[in-house]
């Protein structure tokens, strides 16, 4: 890369602007007077130039400072000049590696809530902000014991709108964070995580999900927010969300969450409901654990877009790169960009690439008896557990049923449901709510979708579903 | 094998502790166990109820749906069911003539019992799990003792231990 500085002669008022702003000491005064009597400047030590501009910005018109790029470099010069930091942080890092599981492995008896905070802790999450919140309370509470003793933090905010801002700030500064809240929580965290959407933010939320809407049955279980994980947010962007059936899935969606979100720089959702999570159950605990951590290469672009919707690289404060994290449209570099269609296009069209271009990998569904199946029920976390007790015992009985159920629920599994369409007659959707997922399912396919509602804080009796299976009414 | 047990009565009669201890020991050899919650704000301090569902295999609907086993320290409705339960009372505290004949009935006088070994009623529920452990061959009384060292650790476990003993001999 080659910088030419040329100050034009007739322009230079000898302001010493130039001399004073540049960091590099490259202009010094000349033996020159001009015509009008000041005392130009002269070029003194061009090589030391960095190309910050500096002295373009502030010279009153002189200056000119041209930088020709012999190949288009992947950062910025403004980012090279900015390293500092430890030698250590001028390493890339990250990548999936092999961690041993803090517990001894084996089996153990844990509540729902307990078992999230084990597996955050175990794949190396640090930081826990959160609200006090039925029936999410108990993570907060195993938090406050856990992270003492793993040295990690764990603030308990004023309230869900600051404890997902800690979350975010815990990221960027290096440490994977988790928050865990409910309903009414959950829709006030909506806006930041709209941020962490916008700025590529990894981090945890745990929403224990209960009978509502607001206050509602604060004890009793409900899949209210099925739809606002998804969709709440302003902007929408493609969000991960997972929705475990039982404890120990709790355990290993926990960790494939934060996998997941370190990996494709997302928040993640990971759902939860106040039956599962007051469930003890039986865990098995494996020696080790795959766990994946953000990557960082000095000098990348901290931020999208990427020729291939790939994840940028993730430095974090302290690592001597120049950072700027903003909620408004940016570039690949931070800076702020606030009319250009074009790079609000670029940029969207990344943040929704960047997931749904995987979506092959994100698909994780449990399938039951679908060979010949011609009623295929479609259920997702907890209801899975009633519906796959119906499934079983309706093909006791002779029916063709199939039972599938998405662990991933966001990016929806829509090219599943589709190839099965081909061959099943009716889908039918059992929910802890008025039919939310039932329209996600139905939007996909043009065969007969049935929704089974049930919004009343109850778990759905398998009984009910087997009833309508065998041809008795909803 | 799978059993569904539902334990009943009042909060403060120890029967999360018998229900976790049960948990603990059936996990111990190596079976799957589901403890449903039955948690309100409202019911603390009142009748309370647990549910353990103890299996070979993995439990596909957590929640007790048909009991095979009832524990009981208070008098309630028994469930509606074509299943033949096995019912565990005290008689001290439950009037057996109002539960139904269609079950098998099986009296511990647990409270009486634990006034005789000790002196507290605390341990009657260690009694009972006895009784249960001896009747129905869920888990092995070596595991149930085994646990009962581990998590009852500075409560007197060796009290609990005579008691679970005195309640295993019954039968």
């Amino acid at each position: 890369m080659e910088r030419k500085i040329s100050i034009e002669q007739t322009l230079c008022r000898g302001c010493n602007l130039c001399v004073e702003m540049c960091p590099k000491k490259v202009f010094e005064d000349g033996e020159e007077i001009s015509p009008e009597g000041f005392k130009l400047k002269k070029v003194a030590n061009p090589t030391k130039c960095t190309g910050c501009k500096l002295c373009e910005l502030f010279c009153p018109g002189a200056i000119n400072l041209k930088i020709e790029e012999k190949e288009t470099p992947s950062y910025s010069p403004r980012l090279r000049l900015g390293r500092g930091g430890p030698p250590e942080a001028r390493l890339a890092r990250g990548g999936w590696r092999e961690t041993k599981n803090p517990l001894t492995p084996g089996k153990y008896f844990w509540q729902g809530n307990k078992a999230v905070v084990e597996a955050a802790l175990a794949c190396g999450c640090r930081f826990f902000a959160g609200y006090p919140i039925t029936p999410a309370n108990e993570i907060l509470e195993e938090m406050a014991k856990r992270m003492k003793v793993v040295d990690g933090v764990m603030v308990q905010a004023e309230d869900e709108i600051a404890a997902i801002s800690m979350i975010l700030g815990a990221s960027w500064a290096g440490l994977k964070a988790i928050t865990a809240t409910s309903g009414p929580g959950f829709a006030l965290m909506q806006e930041n995580l709209s941020l962490a959407d916008m700025t590529e933010t990894p981090c945890v939320v745990v929403d224990v999900q209960r009978a509502g809407p607001s206050t509602g049955q604060p004890t009793r279980p409900g899949a209210m927010d099925m739809r606002e994980v998804r969709y709440g947010s302003h902007g929408a962007i493609q969000r991960i969300v997972l929705y475990p059936e039982s404890v120990q899935e709790l355990y290993d969606l926990t960790i494939k969450a934060f996998n997941l979100s370190e990996r494709f720089r997302t928040p993640v959702i990971l759902l939860s409901d106040a039956y599962l999570a007051h469930l003890s159950e039986s865990v098995e605990i494996k020696e080790k654990i795959d766990a994946f951590d953000r990557i960082y290469i000095p000098g990348e672009p901290p931020f999208g877009p990427t020729p291939d919707f790939s994840t940028p690289s993730m430095p974090r404060f302290g690592d001597g790169e120049f950072l700027s994290i903003t909620g408004s449209t940016h570039d690949k570099l931070g800076a702020r960009s606030t009319a250009d269609s074009g790079i609000q296009e670029e940029l969207i069209s990344h943040l929704q690439n960047k997931i749904i271009k995987q979506k092959e990998e994100l698909v994780d569904c449990e399938e039951l008896f679908l060979n010949d199946a011609k009623i295929v029920v479609v259920a997702f976390g907890t209801v899975g557990r009633s519906a796959k007790w119906a499934v079983r015992e309706a093909r006791k009985r002779g029916k063709k049923v199939g039972f599938l159920r998405p662990r991933i629920v966001y990016p929806f599994p829509a090219d599943k449901i589709k190839e099965l369409s081909g061959k099943v007659r009716k889908f039918v959707v059992p929910e802890m709510n008025q039919g939310q997922m039932f329209y996600v399912v139905r939007e996909k396919i043009s065969r007969e979708v049935v929704s089974l509602p049930q919004p009343n804080g109850q778990i759905i009796d398998p009984r009910r579903i087997l009833k309508y299976l065998l041809g008795e009414g909803w | 094998m799978k059993k569904e047990i539902i334990f009943f009565g009042k909060g403060g009669q120890g029967l999360g502790v018998m229900g976790k201890i049960l948990a603990l020991s059936a996990i111990l050899e190596g079976k799957e166990v589901s403890s449903s919650p039955s948690y309100g704000g409202e019911v603390t301090g009142g009748l309370s109820q647990s549910e353990v569902i103890v299996s070979d295999e993995k439990i596909d609907f957590p929640t007790v749906l048909e009991p095979d086993i009832l524990i009981i320290f208070s008098q309630m409705a028994i469930p509606k069911t074509k299943n033949k339960i096995m019912i565990f009372y005290d008689p001290d505290l439950i009037d057996a003539g109002k539960l139904s004949k269609n079950h098998e009935l099986i009296p511990v006088p647990a409270t009486k019992m634990a006034m005789e070994i000790s002196g507290e009623r605390s341990i009657a529920n260690m009694i009972m799990l006895g009784a249960v452990i001896a009747k129905t061959q869920m888990v092995k009384p070596e595991s149930i003792i085994k646990i009962i060292h581990e998590e009852l650790k500075g409560k007197n476990p060796e009290l609990n231990e005579k008691a679970f003993m005195e309640g295993f001999r019954l039968r």
